[in-house]
């Protein structure tokens, strides 16, 4: 339930192909080590046939290092420099690839809410080289983890890859991870046959992959025990959500504060809890800033449509959109002020917040 | 002058206070030594709490008035509506002052709107604007002095219970409506006498019902001051007796079958009651059998507590006996203004109505010392404990029978008690530490003050005991804040009570009030105007008082306090 972990592919999921060309990047090694172009460009071929072409049957990887080795090897010269630096070299002359739209926006999402991120990618290419690239588009800092299948020496959809991954994310398989990638044969049936959750970047772009998540998931910082009579009329359940940027002064729920932290539900995992809470359904939602997760909470709001409802909110009135406020029954709108708090007006813990009935008169 | 002790939690001093005080140790003590000395022994030792000792063999403990059967209406002959009006409300205040010092306890109109009402019927005073503006200035003055005089002994306030809520005329409602507004007008500083409100369906527990406005105004009153306590007159308990007979005093002393009469609380009240300390008896078995099963251990508690019980009765009979001595130059203003339920003839004819109580206190510890779990935390423990207390009652409804008197089965407060208890069973028990530790023995069968379970849940874990506590028992919810504005809430559990078979609930909350601007909240400060001139309120035995006043042991139950 908690698992806020996401792995995402690379290649054509999170940056976009341009050009390749591997020929230049043979070119390059020739002219930049080995000389003798011609026959490096034949022990190339062998070398693919040999290694290479098997490789999404028994879905093992053979690294680019272990081909400069087999170079080294049949053209009786060694590379002047270390493997990894004359790799970083070849794979940065061959490419061009530009930043997935989206891919930011996602990534900071997921960041700020205390997700776990880690790329695998099936790639000759060690992770090594692969960060220093994601460094180079400002991707590198989202990622706890980067794993090529050069290193692992698996491929996707090999379900060992996915292991291997998660392993390194000190975490176990479970469909509460997304896998996030492009191809439906190595990235979809691979993650779903690991026992991940799969989302193709060709049914849903990056951005609406951030709706998905923004709609579907509710960062809970705690539900109240028992049920409390100064949160709005009657006995109510609280849901403390996670995640305020206001830092009121005083403020009573400091460890509501961090994005970061926090249970992860699903709208429907959170709707079934608190219809089993709340018997006598009537509800607080406080927090927290709940209406930083406003878009789950609409969904929230339908699932629990036969609920009285009640709102706690640090912002303003205008703040809570028109399909909350047909679905509510009460609101508590302003910031707390340490400088006149009150003890004596119902439901506010300072007087510039106001509680509102949105049923009366109706 | 210091106060010179905590022994009571509504004291006051005086110099007649001082004198009644050392006299009071002094008649204690005498008391005492006259007793038998195995039945002294039980009290001195703390196996057994004799309440009141002071009145023992002197007089009764409380009394719900018949206040109508015999009116003096001749009095008011001749006078203005005016005129009656104050007359009655200081005839009311005389009463209370005098009977307040003929009798040990709490005095309670049963219908204190229905009363009111009914006396200006009879003496013609009309429903107009003058006169209801009138009564409810009388009104207020009488909460004033309930709250403000501390003459009883000299040095403390009368326990002065006001049900209302069944009002059954327009000016009964307005009475009703202003006991309780004028109560809520006078803030939080203001926290006498206790008010019960008397809910009733078909009366005022549901929308439909007349008086549910007033029930809605009581709801918010509580949420601001903890009074009002509701009686649930629907409760299974009592629903089959006419809410108008029901009554509690604010302590919870519960009074309706009567061997000699008809089911009510008028007219009629506790005589003497003697609690037993029930953790003393499971410290001895874990003590002299620590090897026993619970069960085994149990049986022992039963053989324990019936040799004790055995004693109590003989000392409840002697101090009945005793009281029904005396005549009625003895209680000269009751007999004067008639407020038992019938005539005085001889003493025992009064008193045979009353009844005679076995409290008990601490049965969750006694009930961890033997299983060594709460016994609310699995069925198989509650079971045992609803055993356990259906013995007690059992055996009270046996002495019922035995010596054809009014014996009940009381769910005693802690006042007093849940400290005098614990601090002599420390000094005799160096095992069970832990519930020895906390200061304070659990009030009757509550659930502990730190369960932290929800309100809910103790209502529904408690019910059950109320059901067998026939001579009187509360259910607590406890807050962290007052609920202000609230009433839906309050109104909930109020019908979660009912439901779990709660016969008298209390809200209770930490209620301190700023006497430099009278703004209330929970703050040693004032957030308002920063004045730390600060009065803490809290509620003890049923009645409010200020905490500087509370006993060693309520003190240690209110530090231990988590909110349900």
């Amino acid at each position: 339930m908690n698992d806020k972990i996401v792995l995402f592919d690379l290649f054509d999921t999170l940056l976009i192909k341009v050009w390749f060309d591997y020929d230049k990047a043979l070119s390059c090694l020739a002219d930049k080590y080995f000389g003798r172009k011609d026959e490096l460009f034949v022990l190339a071929k062998e070398y693919r046939e040999k290694y290479m072409l098997d490789r999404n049957e028994t879905h093992t990887e053979t690294g680019f290092s272990d081909q400069l080795k087999y170079y080294e090897k049949h053209l009786g010269n060694k590379l002047s420099k270390p493997y990894c630096d004359v790799e970083w070299e070849i794979f940065s002359i061959c490419r061009e690839e530009k930043l997935a739209d989206g891919a930011i926006e996602l990534l900071a999402y997921l960041k700020t809410r205390g997700y776990k991120l880690a790329v695998l990618s099936n790639s000759i290419f060690s992770s090594a080289t692969l960060k220093k690239y994601l460094n180079g588009f400002g991707l590198l800092a989202y990622f706890d983890e980067v794993i090529s299948s050069a290193d692992i020496l698996y491929r996707k959809p090999s379900t060992k890859a996915f292991d291997a991954a998660l392993e390194k994310l000190g975490a176990k398989a479970s469909p509460n991870i997304h896998f996030i990638g492009n191809k439906r044969d190595k990235d979809y049936e691979g993650a779903l046959a690991a026992g991940l959750t799969p989302i193709l970047v060709t049914d849903r772009s990056l951005l609406q992959i951030r709706e998905f998540f923004e709609q579907t998931y509710l960062y809970v910082n705690s539900i109240s025990e028992r049920e409390s009579l100064v949160d709005g009329p009657g006995l109510r359940t609280v849901i403390y959500f996670q995640g305020c940027k206001r830092a009121c002064k005083n403020c009573h729920n400091p460890s509501t504060w961090a994005l970061s932290e926090g249970k992860r539900y699903t709208v429907e995992e959170l709707a079934k809890l608190i219809r089993n809470k709340a018997a006598n359904k009537k509800i607080t939602l406080s927090g927290g800033e709940p209406l930083l997760q406003g878009k789950a909470i609409e969904n929230l709001l339908e699932w629990l449509s036969d609920f009285d409802i009640c709102l706690y909110t640090g912002g303003d009135f205008d703040d809570i959109s028109d399909t909350m406020k047909n679905r509510l029954h009460y609101i508590k709108v302003g910031a707390f002020d340490n400088t006149c708090r009150t003890t004596i007006k119902p439901f506010v813990g300072s007087t510039n917040q106001e509680f509102i009935n949105l049923r009366s008169g109706k | 002058m210091k106060q010179t002790s905590n022994d009571n939690a509504a004291n006051r001093t005086s110099y007649v206070g001082e004198v009644y005080s050392v006299g009071e140790k002094k008649v204690k003590s005498a008391v005492l030594d006259e007793l038998p000395p195995e039945w002294a022994a039980l009290h001195r030792d703390g196996y057994i709490h004799i309440h009141d000792l002071d009145a023992y063999g002197k007089t009764y403990n409380c009394l719900t008035f018949d206040f109508l059967r015999e009116f003096p209406y001749r009095q008011f002959d001749g006078l203005t509506d005016t005129a009656k009006i104050i007359r009655l409300f200081g005839y009311i205040k005389t009463l209370f002052a005098d009977m307040g010092n003929e009798q040990s306890g709490g005095m309670a109109f049963a219908n204190f709107d229905n009363d009111i009402a009914a006396v200006y019927k009879n003496l013609g005073v009309q429903d107009n604007a003058q006169n209801r503006e009138i009564t409810a200035a009388c009104i207020a003055d009488l909460i004033l002095w309930c709250n403000n005089t501390h003459t009883r002994m000299g040095q403390t306030s009368y326990y002065v219970t006001l049900n209302i809520g069944l009002a059954n005329s327009e000016f009964a409602r307005f009475i009703a409506y202003s006991v309780i507004d004028e109560f809520e007008k006078l803030g939080a500083i203001v926290f006498k006498p206790n008010i019960v409100f008397k809910v009733a369906q078909g009366v005022n527990r549901f929308e439909t019902d007349n008086n549910f406005d007033l029930f809605q105004k009581a709801l918010l009153c509580t949420a601001k001051k903890m009074i009002p306590t509701y009686l649930l007159c629907d409760c299974s308990q009592d629903k089959e007796v006419s809410p108008e007979k029901l009554s509690v005093m604010g302590c919870r002393t519960r009074v309706v079958a009567d061997m000699f009469g008809e089911q009510t609380a008028i007219g009629r009240g506790n005589i003497a009651n003697v609690s037993i300390n029930l953790p003393r008896l499971a410290l001895e078995i874990n003590r002299d059998f620590p090897n026993e099963s619970a069960d085994e251990k149990i049986e022992r508690l039963k053989q324990k507590w019936t040799k004790i019980a055995d004693i109590v009765t003989e000392i409840l009979i002697d101090r009945y006996n005793k009281v029904c001595s005396h005549d009625c130059s003895d209680f000269p203003v009751n007999c004067k203004r008639q407020m038992w339920c019938v005539n005085v003839q001889n003493m025992q004819d009064v008193f045979k109505h009353g009844t005679l109580s076995i409290g008990f206190i601490g049965l969750s510890e006694t009930i961890e010392l033997i299983t060594e779990k709460r016994f609310y935390a699995d069925n198989q423990t509650y079971t045992l404990a609803l055993d356990f207390v259906k013995f007690m009652r059992d055996y009270c409804d046996g002495q019922c029978k035995k010596q054809n008197l009014n014996f009940s089965l009381l769910a005693t407060s802690g006042e007093l008690i849940s400290g005098r208890f614990i601090e002599i069973d420390k000094s005799l028990f160096s095992c069970g530490a832990n519930i020895l530790e906390k200061g304070f023995y659990t009030n009757s069968f509550h659930v502990n003050v730190d369960s932290g379970i929800s309100a809910r849940e103790k209502l529904k874990k408690e019910g059950p005991f109320h059901a067998l506590s026939n001579g009187g028992s509360i259910s607590y919810i406890e807050l962290n804040e007052a609920p202000i504005g609230n009433d839906e809430g309050l109104r909930e559990l109020v019908e979660e009570g009912i439901s779990a078979g709660v016969r008298y609930l209390g809200i209770n909350f930490p209620l301190d009030s700023c006497n430099g601007c009278n703004i209330s909240g929970v703050f040693d400060i004032c957030p308002v105007c920063g004045s730390n001139d600060v009065t803490h309120i809290r509620r003890v035995s049923g009645y409010l008082e200020i905490l500087d006043g509370f006993t060693n042991g309520k003190k240690n139950e209110a530090k231990t306090r988590t909110s349900n």
